[in-house]
């Protein structure tokens, strides 16, 4: 196999996972955006993934599946939402605990039921005219559906955050929520809503590795990709189409890594897989621009005259 | 309402509202609550040699705990534990495989260089936060799975005996296993060395002026320095000293339970340790008692999946209930202070 | 021109304090008019009170001759058009400055995209009118404080309000931003906007078209720009008053050792310049003397402490500690020497507390007690028990127990552990600020006859405080910081009307008209 074609595979093979990172990155990033942290990402992920089979096993439709990886996100999103908006805790405990349960109860359950049925699991569609476009062709524009959508959804998540009002008060909420409430606006709700799309958004992120991207749930499908998200939304400046970047390169290296796995080569992987989280603390560690646009007040619970 | 019942109370409702989601959860799947609680007690304080199951997963969940008792006491949220762990393992593996000295020099060695891996991992995240302001959430999160991976690599690519399929080091030389206290059992030494170290750190917190530092900067740290006190040292140390102690906890792994280095050191004890610490108040003495239950929680569930059905993973589902409630506890607390014994608010002022 | 509002009565009392004692109050339409007074007059608490923050325990509000109740901001700014302005920041300081007029309704193109380009027309409209000179793209947090009030005064435009109310917005600004504001506020006035403008100072006073002059929550004068002069103000302002009873130091201290010397302290830099930046600030405390700084807040009186005790570095100038250059010292070095500076500072529970540690960790806070309270580093649980017991008991803590945290006392008694803990350090040097704010009479009693124990032991104490009464009660020797510079008081002179008018800005060496 020559060196193309060995890039060429690589770099399909990046793509198409890395809208398993680009989802939950997206949601984090508007979540983070208004100031506060998912550490439970994870949790929100696999908890979408066993929905997601579940629903498609069990009502027999893909998207029944990807709805309920949606719900199922959004649900476990907003617990998260409840603790850390309504009752003010800590975020980092919370998303902590979040996390473990959502694993545990995830895992418990597939095991209980112990159905492990393998489902038929998306569709490529390739399109024409596109398709043919060499090394762009075959990598980017063989997707399946819901990879497509993600891919759409970047421009989506992009003119939301910097063109909308919405987007606006949203940057507000994570820079200074005192002068969002001053300004009349309701800076629980936004924070609600910003958790509410991390969660949908991670659901369908582990829906897409459950049903989409891979053919039925296993425990640990989703291998700390909720913890690459955060890395990723830091390594993009909390900035959609920088976040894209971001999923792609981790992607990219996380593909990599594997074919040198599988070719048994001598270039040790686990240095390749540290890449994402080293290259973050780089970021945090720059007093640059990029980490300058970290949200003030992230990860601080907005309490009204306490300034 | 006093404090001390006010705290009391809060507690046992936090535990009574565990129990019932647990055993609501058991039920709903179809299993016997006595049978689970039966097996669970069976497998963790049954016997003495499930006793010695219950104290061999303590060893670790109490270090680890003693760490972020330091940690957290400074004000530090330091998530890193489970990757200072596994530092902490690979250099205890190193001395153990790769020196050759007579115990009890040798295991004193691992014990050391266990200290400084870990230690210097926590200290890594502590002067990205005291230099460069970064979030010691995310760095000590991102820094475990560099640490995990780094001990991967080593292990699959320099530690496993060549020839050998699955990544595992090569045994630790006899020298360097820490003894088996009670015949027949697991137990071994590191479990006082874990006690005594309990003590230690109690006594470091309570007893001396480091302690002291390390309160007041995790108290208020403008007052710290209002006070003298040099709150970056006082970081540094105390994410030094949180690190070197969860990498203990990988060192007791490693020189005695497994007496080698394998890809599995840890079922997240870096994280079960953040929910003792937070349950046990932040005092090393309750964490010993925590840790215990906890331990006793894991070595009694080992077997739930093959006695009774019950997979394993409900553990983790614990765990992450004990979290979960210890964020409501204070608020349940405070509520609870404010009424009296007859359940009515007081409003302040009235009396 | 027609009154646009009125008060009848305004009376706010917070717990023991009378804050605004039957104020009545009258705004013409395009009138600018001054609220004057010195700090604790009750400025503040009225413009919060038309602003909704407070609603008045007795009074009435008329807006345009109706009675108005004004419930919260939000009322304020909607129903009565009355808007705001203070001196922390509402801004969003990543937003620009169109996105932050705007902010409350944004305008937007097909109901859901931002439309930016009414943004800018509406900003420039804006800046058209006020004729100022600001680039609404710009980001807020790279503004200066001059160009961030604008921003925030045109917000307030923008919402449309008829009455604006500025809390003492001036104290941040650079001289020529000074300039700048006025002249806002005067074409503002002249297109019908009414202004309400708080200030401590006399000059700034003097340009506004009326002046009213609050004293301890009641008006003392009001009258028009022409008709008063700066005698009229400062007797309004302060009342002839002289304390007598004090007990001064018998010796004529300036003999004394010099404990503390500070020369020529220079701050600031010229991009930024601030009027409270420090101007060649020179004074000596010596022992067995309490030295006064008197002053208004916000006059540079916390950076000079600030300087002192090493928080900051000055550009130029000395702080010598007994001789000893400890100009360039960083804070926890020089607070370290807890044998020598003994520091009460202003924030009780920001900085001078830990605030939710127990009693005993508090009363042995200090790096410089360590050998002490922790022989080889090891607690000598003994010696620090029975040290705050005295202390509870010395002075008069009230607590339920030595192990109770420190936020459960109330701010007189937290007041008092702090003292004890300083005072018990036989430094040389004693530094107050503010050390009876918020306290109740016999607690400031008590604390200014622990000041003057030291004194009298022979300790050199700087006192600073926005107290004028409190300053000439307790000290020797007095000086007035106003806009970073240091104007000494003649000895001798404890009348607070003269002291009063060097805080408000007249003084010798400076011209009558004072105008920057």
């Amino acid at each position: 196999m020559d060196l193309y074609e060995a890039f060429m595979n690589i770099s399909v093979a990046a793509v198409s996972s890395a809208v398993a990172l680009l989802l939950p990155a997206l949601g984090e990033g508007v979540s983070e955006r208004a100031g506060v942290l998912n550490i439970g990402t994870e949790g929100y992920m696999i908890i979408g993934a066993l929905a997601a089979y579940y629903g498609y096993l069990g009502l027999e439709s893909i998207w029944i599946g990807f709805l309920m990886a949606g719900v199922a996100g959004l649900i476990l999103s907003w617990v998260h939402a409840f603790f850390t908006i309504t009752l003010k805790r800590n975020q980092i405990v919370s998303g902590t605990g979040l996390w473990l349960f959502g694993m545990g109860f995830t895992a418990y359950l597939f095991r209980l039921v112990g159905i492990t049925a393998v489902v038929e699991k998306l569709k490529v569609l390739a399109i024409p005219g596109f398709q043919e476009i060499p090394y762009f062709g075959s990598v980017f524009f063989r997707q399946n559906v819901v990879g497509y959508a993600s891919f759409l959804l970047v421009p989506i998540f992009a003119i939301a955050l910097h063109r909308t009002p919405w987007g606006l008060v949203n940057k507000a909420a994570g820079d200074s929520p005192l002068a969002a409430d001053m300004a009349g606006h309701n800076v629980s709700m936004i924070r609600y809503l910003s958790i509410g799309i991390c969660g949908i958004m991670a659901g369908l992120g582990g829906g897409y590795l459950a049903i989409g991207s891979l053919n039925r749930f296993s425990e640990g499908l989703t291998a700390g990709r909720g913890f690459i998200a955060i890395a990723i939304v830091i390594f993009g400046g909390w900035d959609p189409k920088r976040i894209l970047g971001g999923a792609l390169f981790f992607s990219f290296i996380d593909s990599l890594q594997l074919y040198l796995q599988a070719q048994g080569s001598v270039i040790p992987y686990p240095l390749l897989i540290i890449m994402p989280y080293v290259l973050t603390l780089m970021v945090l560690a720059a007093t640059s621009k990029r980490a300058k646009n970290i949200p003030h007040k992230l990860g601080v619970p907005y309490i009204r005259g306490e300034e | 309402m006093n404090k001390i019942f006010a705290s009391a109370l809060s507690f046992l409702i936090v535990m009574g509202m565990i129990a019932v989601v647990f055993s609501a959860l058991i039920r709903l799947s179809g299993f016997e609550l006595i049978t689970v609680y039966r097996v669970l007690l069976a497998g963790s304080l049954g016997s003495f040699g499930t006793i010695g199951q219950t104290l061999i997963r303590m060893c670790p969940l109490l270090l680890a705990s003693l760490g972020l008792i330091i940690a957290f006491r400074c004000g530090l949220w330091n998530v890193g534990a489970e990757g200072q762990l596994f530092l902490g393992a690979f250099g205890a593996t190193l001395v153990g495989v790769y020196v050759s000295l007579p115990s009890p020099w040798h295991i004193l060695l691992a014990m050391g260089l266990s200290f400084l891996f870990g230690g210097l991992w926590g200290w890594a995240a502590g002067f990205l936060k005291t230099r460069f302001n970064a979030n010691e959430v995310i760095t000590t999160l991102m820094s475990n799975f560099i640490a995990i991976w780094i001990t991967y690599y080593f292990l699959q690519f320099h530690l496993k005996p060549v020839r050998a399929f699955n990544p595992v080091s090569k045994n630790i030389l006899p020298t360097a296993e820490l003894p088996i206290l009670i015949k027949g059992t697991l137990v071994h030494a590191g479990i006082p060395i874990a006690l005594l170290l309990a003590v230690a750190v109690w006594f470091l917190i309570h007893r001396t002026y480091l302690g002291y530092t390390i309160n007041a900067v995790g108290a208020n740290s403008a007052g710290a320095a209002y006070g003298g006190i040099r709150v970056d040292r006082t970081v540094l140390i105390s994410m030094f000293l949180s690190g070197g102690f969860a990498g203990l906890a990988g060192m007791g792994e490693v020189l005695g339970v497994h007496h080698l280095l394998i890809r599995g050191v840890s079922p997240n004890y870096g994280f079960i340790a953040i929910a003792i610490v937070l349950i046990a108040r932040v005092n090393a003495f309750g964490a010993i008692i925590v840790s215990f239950f906890f331990g006793a929680v894991l070595a009694g569930g080992r077997h739930l999946q093959a006695m009774v059905g019950v997979p394993t993973p409900l553990v983790d589902v614990l765990v992450g209930l004990f979290i979960i409630s210890m964020l409501l506890q204070p608020l349940l607390e405070k509520r609870l202070a404010e009424t009296s014994p007859w359940g009515k608010r007081m409003e302040y002022g009235s009396l | 021109m027609p009154v646009i509002l009125r008060t009848e009565g305004i009376v706010k009392r917070f717990e023991k304090v009378t804050a605004n004692d039957s104020i009545d109050f009258e705004l013409k339409k395009g009138q600018i008019h001054a609220l004057l007074g010195e700090n604790g007059s009750g400025k503040s608490t009225f413009l919060n009170v038309l602003y909704g923050v407070w609603s008045p325990n007795e009074g009435r509000i008329f807006i345009h001759d109706e009675e108005a109740e004004i419930r919260s901001p939000l009322d304020a700014i909607v129903r009565y058009r009355i808007g705001k302005v203070s001196q922390h920041s509402d801004l969003v300081p990543t937003f620009s400055v169109g996105e932050n007029i705007t902010f409350r309704k944004v305008p937007t193109w097909h109901g859901f995209l931002i439309d930016r380009g009414a943004i800018r027309k509406k900003v420039l409209d804006l800046l058209d009118i006020v004729e100022v000179k600001l680039d609404p793209d710009s980001i807020v947090e790279t503004l200066s404080t001059g160009e961030q009030q604008q921003v925030e005064l045109l917000k307030v435009l923008a919402q449309d309000a008829e009455i604006i109310l500025l809390d003492e917005t001036s104290a941040l600004l650079a001289p020529h931003e000074v300039e700048s504001l006025f002249s806002l506020l005067r074409t503002l006035s002249n297109r019908g906007t009414s202004i309400v403008f708080v200030t401590h100072k006399l000059y700034e006073a003097l340009r506004c078209d009326r002046i009213t002059v609050l004293r301890e929550g009641k008006v003392t004068l009001t009258a028009d720009q022409q008709e008063v002069g700066f005698e009229d103000l400062l007797g309004a302002m302060f009342n002839q008053r002289s304390i007598n009873d004090r007990s001064r130091s018998s010796m004529p201290t300036t003999e004394q050792e010099i404990i503390l010397e500070v020369r020529g302290i220079c701050t600031g830099n010229q991009v930024n310049p601030r009027r409270s930046d420090l101007k060649n600030v020179s004074l000596s405390v010596h022992s067995g003397e309490i030295l006064g700084i008197a002053g208004i807040a916000g006059n540079g009186q916390g950076i000079l402490l600030d300087v002192i005790t090493g928080f900051c570095h000055p550009r130029e100038g000395q702080v010598l500690l007994k001789s000893e250059d400890i100009t360039r010292f960083s804070s926890t070095h020089i607070l370290r020497k807890k044998n020598l500076i003994a520091y009460i500072p202003e924030d009780r529970h920001k900085m001078g507390s830990l605030c939710t540690l127990p009693l005993t960790e508090n009363a042995i806070l200090g790096e410089g007690r360590k050998g002490s309270f922790f022989p080889r580093s090891i607690r000598h649980r003994s010696k620090i028990s029975e040290f705050t017991k005295n202390l509870i008991s010395e002075y008069e803590v009230k607590t339920a127990g030595m192990n109770v945290r420190a936020d459960s006392l109330s701010g007189g008694n937290l007041q008092k552990v702090i003292l004890g803990r300083e005072l018990s350090m036989h430094a040389d040097l004693v530094i107050a600020s503010q050390p009876s704010r918020g306290l109740d009479f016999k607690t400031t009693e008590f604390v200014h006859q622990k000041l003057m124990e030291k004194r009298n032991q022979g300790k050199a104490v700087l006192l600073v405080s926005y107290d004028l009464d409190e300053i000439i009660k307790l000290s020797d020797r007095i000086v007035v910081m106003y806009e970073g510079a240091l104007i000494e008081v003649p000895y001798g002179e404890t009348d607070a009307k003269a002291i009063g008018r060097i805080m408000v800005g007249f003084y010798e060496n400076k011209t009558e008209a004072r105008i920057e």
